[in-house]
């Protein structure tokens, strides 16, 4: 039942990545412009050059004949060709990619690993002014978006003259301040939704109390909504620091997309837009699958 | 009524207990005196709302932080109100043991029941994992659950009565000496009722401990306890010996509560009487032939049958003004059955008549109304009475009633006046049932057309005497206005006497069905024979659920 759960979700991502791909292609297509848009306005470059560019780039064939060729690039692994680069997509692709893993991995074990005692910690003061401070910070650290948070950390961090281009622990800190609020407040949350629920005070009134009631009634019963959570955070590793990467001049997947993006660079724009609709996918499953795992009444019906 | 004597286990003195509330404290148990010997079983007697669950949580010191309690509460010559919750954790679950209302509730849903068991004896007494587990086996055995797959199973894999028995385990497993039942037979059928209470007769006895049973059912009562505390509105207004009291009860409550049980007994009789001189056709109003429904599951992770039979070729024909009950114990498809005879629902096969005709999706909603289990949570709460009660007009002329109207029918229903402008959620729980009830009356448009309403156990969450209430306003409607009742419900007694058909669903078949006399004096379905033994066996008091 388990295998052919999960065979159906895998097939059910492909089908969703195919759509993504022809989603990708058609709104590429409809922006404005393309690669050579601006070496036609080159007075060096003559009409002639253009337009021989334009059938080495494949850029004269229609978009289903571009699209099937780009499938075919698959295959090889290449996934299509970089006009700017004159390099395949991939091997621009995967040295950067895994820069950014680094990079968001590292951020986010770090803010889970922070959150859930501290959430913990925060749900079980709760009123008390320590938790009021918590609230506080967390509501300021949210409302600031990731770009002013981002500036500021570069700006403190030039000022005091920490500031080294090669080191991960200046993004790393902005990309932890910038989730664990929305951590923090659903780890807190969960826990106290549990901790009014009829069978916490049923243990209660057993007597059961202290660590016992917190790893064996609090901890477990709240772990359904993070589970979730948790997936959605793996879904988002590769798009969620492409600002922080761009601003913080981290050599990730960030500038490179927006070069890409700019250059009008088809394919290699489409090539992080898929790793990211993948990650998004993955990281979904993955939401569910751990949900199967810790909760019996999915994993086990009657 | 001060005890002396040395074996007095529990005495509570002056108890009061109050939730913070707007402007002030509500206060929910007032004034409480009791004393309860060793072995004594008691029973704490009132509606809901009375603070029978508030005391109890009170003398354990579980109320939440806001509540104040005031008084004593001297247990064993401990005194447990402002004691430290240290002394406390040590005396919850080892000694006084509190079986909680809602079982599915109360227990952890993600861990196995004999590790729930497990987990009590570890937070009282230390002992080897191995040891631990052996004993919790023990317990579950204790309570009738035996077998290695009922214990390891997870809270939702078990029915409502095996889940109370391991609520039961794990109060028992400690060997405390008293233990505190807060309805424990609440969503339970005769049957396992009269089980349950034998079981916790024979628990305490084997422990020598006492009972405290928290209830608002006068039959439990009866049944088991010695004594009884009977509350109204937060005080102890009458007390002493169980058949003492229920028989001849001094105090206008108990009084009220005990004829109402009465009547029920003797009404079956008149009530049919009644309805038959009453002029109705003798073509049925609603029939139904061969009603059959397959739920199929699909994209569920989780082994298990891929579908689920919910009813299997019923029929069943309704008269204007008659009532039919259709009772058998959960999961059999009553509510399946409603369901499909409303419209909300699609059966595979079989068909729906009214006035022998297949019925239409319009004449349905027009001539057919649910009121469903729980009939407040199928109100707006942020609706003001007088708002829930438009709605329903609003929907079926399409225009803004005129609040004369809506006032008019508010009246007839029995929420006069000042009640139209309160929100919904203040209602009372009866309240809540009668506005549920207005509105699908308003929803009905008979146009001359006899109609049906459908009463999907939406009066078994009221107390007695507010069932009471609207089981007249039922009557009264009937009479007025020939409606039909569908009546579905686990309650035997509250069937007996209101119905004059009734079917018996099992496993989506009809397994019984004819008036309701022939059914309960001559049952021929073994299940059914014993559903009917045990309802009259608690109705009569006479339970011979002596070791």
């Amino acid at each position: 039942m388990f295998r052919r759960y999960l065979l159906r979700r895998l097939l059910h991502a492909l089908f969703l990545l195919a759509g993504i791909s022809v989603l990708s292609f058609v709104l590429l297509e409809l922006a404005p412009g393309d690669f050579l848009g601006e070496a036609k306005l080159n007075p060096q470059l003559g009409p002639a050059t253009v337009a021989a560019l334009r059938q080495q780039y494949g850029l004269n064939q229609s978009l289903p004949q571009r699209y099937a060729r780009w499938l075919g690039s698959l295959a090889d692994g290449s996934m299509g060709v970089s006009f700017a680069y004159n390099l395949p997509v991939s091997t621009l692709l995967w040295p950067r990619a895994r820069k950014t893993l680094q990079l968001t991995v590292t951020a986010l074990l770090l803010s889970w690993m922070i959150a859930l005692p501290l959430g913990v910690w925060s749900a079980a003061v709760r009123r008390g002014w320590l938790d009021r401070f918590a609230g506080l910070a967390t509501s300021l650290l949210l409302a600031l978006p990731d770009l002013v948070l981002a500036c500021l950390a570069l700006f403190v961090a030039v000022r005091a003259g920490w500031f080294r281009s090669n080191s991960a622990v200046l993004p790393v800190t902005v990309l932890v301040l910038a989730t664990l609020p929305t951590l923090l407040r659903h780890v807190r949350s969960a826990i106290f939704d549990v901790a009014g629920q009829a069978h916490v005070r049923a243990a209660r009134s057993q007597g059961i109390a202290g660590a016992q009631l917190w790893f064996r009634w609090l901890l477990p019963a709240a772990a359904n909504p993070l589970a979730s959570l948790f997936g959605l955070s793996i879904a988002g590793l590769v798009s969620s620091s492409l600002l922080v990467e761009t601003i913080l001049g981290w050599p990730g997947l960030g500038p490179l997309f927006l070069e890409a993006i700019a250059a009008r660079d088809f394919y290699l724009v489409i090539g992080p837009v898929m790793l990211s609709a993948a990650f998004l996918i993955g990281g979904l499953l993955l939401g569910d699958l751990l949900l199967y795992l810790i909760d019996p009444r999915i994993r086990i019906q009657t | 009524m001060r005890e002396s004597s040395p074996d007095v286990l529990l005495r509570v003195e002056s108890l009061n207990a109050a939730y913070q509330a707007e402007g002030g404290h509500h206060r929910v148990v007032r004034d409480w005196s009791m004393s309860l010997a060793g072995g004594e079983i008691v029973g704490i007697l009132g509606e809901s709302g009375a603070g029978k669950t508030t005391s109890a949580l009170a003398i354990l010191g579980l109320l939440t932080r806001g509540a104040l309690v005031t008084g004593s509460v001297c247990f064993q010559g401990i005194e447990l109100i402002g004691a430290s919750e240290g002394t406390l954790q040590k005396i919850r679950g080892a000694q006084i043991s509190l079986i909680q209302q809602e079982p599915l509730l109360s227990l952890n849903p993600v861990l196995r029941v004999v590790d729930q068991v497990a987990e009590v004896l570890r937070a009282h007494l230390p002992m080897p994992a191995l040891e631990r587990k052996k004993r919790a086996r023990a317990a579950l055995q204790q309570v009738g659950l035996e077998g290695e797959a009922v214990q390891n199973a997870y809270p939702h894999q078990l029915s409502g009565g095996q889940r109370q028995r391991v609520l039961i385990a794990q109060a028992v497993v400690c060997g405390p000496s008293l233990v505190i039942a807060d309805e424990p037979t609440g969503a339970l059928d005769a049957v396992s009722t009269l089980e349950i209470l034998q079981l916790l007769r024979n628990l305490v006895r084997e422990l020598h401990a006492s009972l405290i049973l928290i209830t608002h059912d006068p039959r439990l009562v009866a049944t088991i306890a010695d004594r009884v505390l009977i509350v109204y509105a937060g005080s102890i207004v009458e007390t002493g010996p169980a058949r003492e009291v229920l028989s001849s009860p001094l105090h206008p409550y108990t009084q009220a509560l005990l004829r109402c049980r009465r009547s029920r007994l003797q009404a079956p009789g008149v009530l049919h009487e009644r309805r038959t001189s009453m002029a109705t056709s003798d073509a049925p109003l609603l029939s139904v032939r061969r009603l059959a429904k397959i739920f199929y599951r699909r994209g569920k992770l989780a082994a298990g049958p891929t579908t689920v039979r919910a009813l299997l070729d019923v029929d069943l024909e309704l008269r204007a003004g008659r009532t039919l009950a259709v009772v058998g114990p959960s999961g059999a498809g009553k509510s399946t059955l409603a369901r499909c005879i409303a419209g909300l629902e699609q059966p595979d096969t079989g068909e729906v008549l009214l006035d022998g005709q297949r019925a239409t999706r319009d004449a349905i909603r027009r001539r057919i109304q649910v009121i469903f289990q729980d009939p407040g949570s199928s109100l707006n709460p942020r609706f003001t009475v007088e708002e829930a009660m438009a709605e329903p007009l609003m929907i079926r002329t399409k225009k803004r009633p005129a609040r004369l109207e809506i006032q008019e029918r508010l009246r007839q229903i029995g929420l006069p006046g000042p009640v139209a402008s309160r929100l919904t959620s203040q209602l009372s729980g009866g309240q809540k049932a009668r506005l549920a009830l207005a509105r699908a009356l308003a929803a009905l448009d008979d146009r001359g057309q006899a109609c049906v309403l459908i009463l999907d156990e939406s009066l078994s969450s009221l107390d007695l005497l507010a069932q009471d209430q609207m089981i007249k306003l039922l009557l009264d409607l009937q009479q007025q206005r020939a409606l039909s009742y569908i009546l579905i419900a686990h309650d035997l007694s509250l069937v007996a006497h209101l119905a004059d058909q009734m079917l018996v669903l099992r496993d989506g078949r009809a397994v019984e069905s004819g008036a309701p006399q022939a059914l309960f004096e001559s049952p021929i379905d073994a299940d059914w024979r014993e559903l009917v033994a045990a309802t009259r066996a608690l109705e009569t008091g006479q339970a011979c659920i002596d070791v």
